[in-house]
């Protein structure tokens, strides 16, 4: 072997351990869930109470997140105005928080005793709208981010034609930056999505884990790999098999044209 | 149709922008000047898209900027049509829907007959329901043309309306664009860096350098009697500098910076620059004499030949660089290559004094 050969195949060992290190957990998943094991524990009430509840709060919060945060980036992107840098930071900040603290935080604010308390009394308690909450909260960034750069990405003339051409700002608003930017904004939906179906900390400690109430899939893993760990495996078979999906929509969402299609 | 007229004081990057003009209905006025010199700025300011520090614009009796009373008229209600740079077309619409953008309003079907009949009017109707993607720089320069001129603008603004093209689609792309302007009834404002390309398209021209309006006539005018250097220069003159050393009778002695005298029939004192054409320049082997007063000659070595077309640009120096622009004919005659020495001359009467 030559000595020149050596850099190449510490690339390609890295890459082997890398992959098989990330891999390894999610081959487990399904190598010990059998096909008949999984439609068992899908009949399970209780596994389908906790998939058709993360399935609509997911589904509620990001649709919140991308009518409330769809606006807010847009003005994000296309204004500079004092302190906008650091709006942009705190509207990031959910993403490197952790998820307890995230949690202990929501409590804080709009729990019975938070500063929010007094107006909300106890209607967040035991609900699912608390659920939805959460996820709004540690997801909404995932969305905030990649809508701002998709904006930001618009060329501006193009917003200028459309002005000139005798558009208001709001109608340039829907019919130029938003199917222009739509790729983008349907990638960070996805991530956002993505995220939420995961969430776990910040659920638990805002909204608990009751079932049909406020347990997620997430939750409902944990509340039973102690006892019944195949039904775990195969509640979380399905949740990686969710993420995997929208993982490869965010992948193939760039170079698809049926977006363009749709906003016509 | 109403006349545009602006005066405006902006500071836009580094520079301060200062400048007036009129356009009346029916005229095309060309700013020309380098990049950075705040061109699209000028036309952005026009439009609507940005806010001006001072000063006024108005279209006829509407005012659309007065920043002392306060009056601010936003782009929709101008209502300008505006060719961009790199014409953006709206990328999710057909070029047939990016024409009838600007005719809401209106009924659709009456819509879609009149983009189409504008598309047809530049020849690209079977390109109606093709995506901007697809289609060449010369077909987007005449969707983007089609799309600003659609709703019927109070005035049109080009940003650069040939710089997306390549060479070769240029030249007729130029003379297709003059055509079209020619007719419209309303003011038009074209900027650009390429002197013969506003000298083509606008009845004026107007020079830009530094965020202000150096000197402004047809472009005639303009070649044979440049304000300053920078005028000079950008015209396509060469420009060569010194002082004046003396000045009486029907002619003016200049002193050249690097040797060598010339004359002109200008006057002026003090540190000049003189301008002259590179095709009033002429080349011989001829040793220089000082027979004939009223011709410039200079002792010159070649420094290169490029051939263009039947002309051939030679670049010489002689203390400093100079072009001149001759026939192919002459250069094989004379037997021009680079490191010959030749004596370069030309008409005192040919030879312009500009500021510098």
């Amino acid at each position: 072997m030559s000595r020149r050969a050596w850099f190449p195949l510490l690339l390609g060992a890295a890459v082997a351990v890398a992959v098989a290190f990330l891999l390894l957990p999610v081959v487990a998943i399904f190598a010990n869930t059998g096909p008949g094991r999984l439609v068992d524990s899908l009949g399970d009430p209780a596994a389908t109470d906790a998939l058709k509840l993360s399935l609509e709060t997911t589904s509620i919060a990001v649709a919140v997140i991308v009518l409330v945060g769809t606006p807010a980036a847009f003005f994000l992107a296309t204004r500079s105005f004092r302190g906008r840098s650091v709006v942009v930071t705190l509207i990031e900040l959910p993403l490197v928080l952790p998820p307890a603290a995230a949690g202990i935080g929501l409590l804080a604010a709009l729990g019975p005793e938070g500063i929010l308390g007094g107006v909300l009394g106890h209607a967040l308690v035991l609900d699912t709208a608390a659920v939805v909450v959460a996820l709004s909260f540690v997801s909404a960034p995932f969305y905030m981010r990649q809508a701002q750069s998709s904006f930001q990405a618009v060329d501006r003339s193009l917003i200028d034609a459309s002005r000139t051409l005798g558009c208001s700002e709001a109608a340039t608003f829907l019919r130029i930056a938003v199917p222009v930017a739509l790729p983008g904004l349907a990638a960070g939906a996805a991530l956002a999505w993505a995220r939420a179906l995961g969430e776990f900390g910040a659920t638990l400690m805002f909204a608990g884990s009751y079932r049909g109430i406020t347990q997620t899939v997430s939750l409902a893993i944990y509340d039973r790999f102690a006892t019944d760990f195949p039904g775990a495996l195969a509640l979380s078979a399905v949740l990686v098999a969710v993420s995997a999906g929208l993982l490869l929509a965010v992948k193939f969402i760039p170079g698809s044209t049926g977006f363009g299609g749709a906003a016509r | 149709m109403a006349a545009l007229h602006a005066e405006l004081t902006s500071a836009v990057g580094g520079i301060e922008l200062d400048v007036r003009f009129d356009v009346p209905a029916g005229r095309c006025l060309s700013l020309a000047g380098p990049s950075g010199a705040g061109k699209t700025t000028i036309l952005r300011l026009l439009a609507g898209t940005v806010r001006p520090d001072r000063g006024t614009i108005t279209h006829g009796d509407e005012v659309w900027v007065d920043t002392a009373q306060g009056t601010w008229r936003a782009p929709e209600q101008r209502r300008c049509g505006y060719v961009f740079q790199d014409y953006a077309l709206f990328p999710h619409l057909s070029a047939l829907r990016n024409v009838a953008y600007g005719l809401r309003g209106t009924p659709r079907s009456e819509r879609r007959a009149t983009a189409l009949a504008l598309l047809e009017r530049f020849g690209i109707a079977e390109l109606a329901e093709a995506r901007p993607a697809t289609l060449s720089g010369g077909e987007r320069q005449r969707v983007a043309l089609a799309r600003a001129l659609a709703p019927r603008p109070s005035a049109l603004l080009l940003d650069e309306p040939l710089a997306a093209l390549d060479a070769r689609t240029r030249a007729s792309a130029g003379r297709e664009l003059s055509m079209i302007l020619q007719p419209l009834d309303l003011p038009v404002v074209l900027v650009t860096h390429d002197f013969h390309e506003a000298a083509l398209l606008g009845d004026e021209v107007g020079v830009i350098d530094d965020g202000k309006i150096v000197q402004r006539g047809n472009a005639s005018e303009l070649a044979a009697a440049p304000a300053t250097t920078f005028v000079a220069d950008f015209t396509g003159a060469v420009v060569l500098t010194g002082t004046v050393r003396l000045a009486g009778g029907e002619l003016t002695t200049v002193e050249l910076d690097g040797g060598g005298v010339a004359t002109t029939t200008d006057r002026g004192r003090g540190r000049v620059g003189l301008s002259v054409y590179p095709w009033e320049i002429t080349l011989s082997r001829a040793p220089a004499s000082a027979d004939e007063s009223a011709q410039n000659r200079l002792a010159a070595r070649i420094v290169s030949v490029t051939t263009l077309g039947n002309r051939v640009r030679v670049g010489l120096t002689a203390g400093q660089p100079l072009v001149a622009e001759i026939t192919g004919k002459a250069t094989d005659d004379l037997g021009l290559e680079v490191g010959t020495e030749v004596v370069a001359s030309w008409k005192a009467t040919a030879t312009r004094l500009v500021g510098l």
